[in-house]
């Protein structure tokens, strides 16, 4: 069964940079186990962020005996599955069709996976799609047309991260049988209260602050990074 | 500015607070830092206006806080009933002026509220995950649309070379235009 569970949420611009943070977010909470099945759309950047954070270290061979050592690049995990949907539009805009690909592993064991998660029939991101359409909904801050947009990004990060936790933890979902998305998680074993969320004592120390960013920052590095910053220097 | 609400009397009796399992020591150097229902806090005294708030006690280090330590309820004089309001408020669409009209407070408290309650919220989201006891099997990505509004003072100006910017100031001030901003 899906959790539905909203695992982050960054502000920025559609640049690699915020898809990096992103898929790092993602990586996280893998517990260096096998990488989860990723579904994305075709935004650019996406596939270069997931290789730079999921991708291992290729040595590339010389075809020929002459000439320097090719640098290592970075290659897709065995186990790593990414499954694409692509909107093909028309010059105004209006969709024409929907595709789907594998970017890394194959489609067909993608979509026996999907099958087997029940999450849908084929490469989908529908979920994702439709959480948009309610976080829309329930914030000021993002629905279309409106006067109340933010002035400052830090306040607009502010109200979504705030949204993100009463959606997580106070909202029943229907489709996860009445249950909420930290529920079907496993993280919580009942609905909370806003109440309850509200008095919540949260204690956070800043040597776990550090640990949390030291984490991000190791996985933000790729195996290649990783390499050079490996490899010893000629002592003579 | 709406009046302040009259206090609730205490009729002599201690309200029925949370059971102390539900706090934890916020002392970072405490061993039971962060540790819920761990048996080492106590009640030290009551305080506040009402004497409605208690002041607990960690018998591991020592430290003497308040059980709204960490919580929303810390640093306001807000009753719970109304910070669960605005709260309610904010998380189902309504602007930050919207819900200082139906809060009745001003609009300064419920900024300060969701900033309180925003930074609050990421670090709740981050001591909660780190609990997950399994693996992700699944996951979406995707892009939503949003905007913010630039401060126009704080704008950083264009990089134009000198005499580029002398040219188009010349021609910028005929139209009624003075600077060049981004």
């Amino acid at each position: 069964m899906t959790s539905r569970f909203l695992l982050e949420s960054i502000i920025g611009p559609r640049t690699l940079d915020t898809a990096l943070q992103l898929t790092v977010s993602v990586a996280l909470y893998a517990k260096d186990k096998a990488p989860p099945l990723i579904l994305i759309d075709d935004h650019l950047p996406y596939p270069q962020a997931i290789l730079q954070v999921f991708g291992q270290i290729k040595h590339c061979r010389r075809k020929n005996a002459r000439g320097r050592k090719k640098y290592p690049r970075l290659k897709p995990p065995l186990n790593l599955q990414v499954g694409v949907v692509k909107k093909l539009r028309d010059n105004r805009g209006n969709l024409m069709k929907v595709s789907s690909k594998a970017l890394f592993g194959k489609k067909k064991e993608i979509v026996k996976r999907i099958q087997d998660l029940n999450i849908g029939c084929k490469i989908n991101t529908s979920h994702v799609e439709r959480l948009n359409g309610t976080i829309r909904g329930q914030q000021a801050r993002l629905s279309r047309r409106t006067r109340n947009g933010s002035h400052l990004q830090e306040m607009l990060q502010y109200s979504i991260w705030l949204w993100r936790d009463l959606y997580n933890w106070t909202r029943v979902h229907y489709s996860l049988l009445d249950e909420t998305p930290a529920m079907a998680l496993g993280l919580a074993k009942k609905v909370w209260a806003v109440l309850a969320y509200v008095l919540y004592p949260v204690h956070v120390s800043d040597l776990q602050r550090w640990d949390w960013a030291e984490r991000r920052n190791s996985v933000l590095e790729s195996a290649v990074d990783v390499y050079k910053s490996n490899k010893s220097l000629p002592i003579s | 500015m709406p009046k302040q609400k009259p206090h609730k009397k205490q009729d002599g009796k201690k309200p029925a607070g949370l059971p102390l399992a539900f706090f934890a020591c916020p002392n970072s150097d405490c061993a039971d830092f962060n540790k819920f229902d761990a048996d080492n806090l106590s009640i030290a005294e009551w305080m506040g206006k009402d004497k409605a708030i208690r002041r607990l006690y960690c018998k591991t280090c020592g430290a003497r806080f308040s059980e709204r330590q960490g919580s929303l309820m810390q640093h306001t004089k807000l009753l719970p009933a109304d910070v669960v309001r605005i709260i309610k408020c904010l998380g189902h669409g309504c602007s930050v002026e919207a819900a200082a009209d139906i809060c009745e407070v001003d609009t300064r408290t419920v900024q300060r509220l969701l900033e309180k309650a925003g930074k609050r919220a990421a670090d709740f989201h981050n001591l909660q995950l780190e609990n997950l006891e399994e693996p992700l099997e699944a996951v979406q990505m995707d892009e939503l649309h949003g905007k913010t509004v630039k401060n126009k003072h704080n704008g950083p100006l264009v990089d134009v070379p000198k005499k580029l910017r002398k040219r188009l100031s010349k021609k910028r001030a005929k139209h009624g235009f003075i600077r060049l901003w981004l």
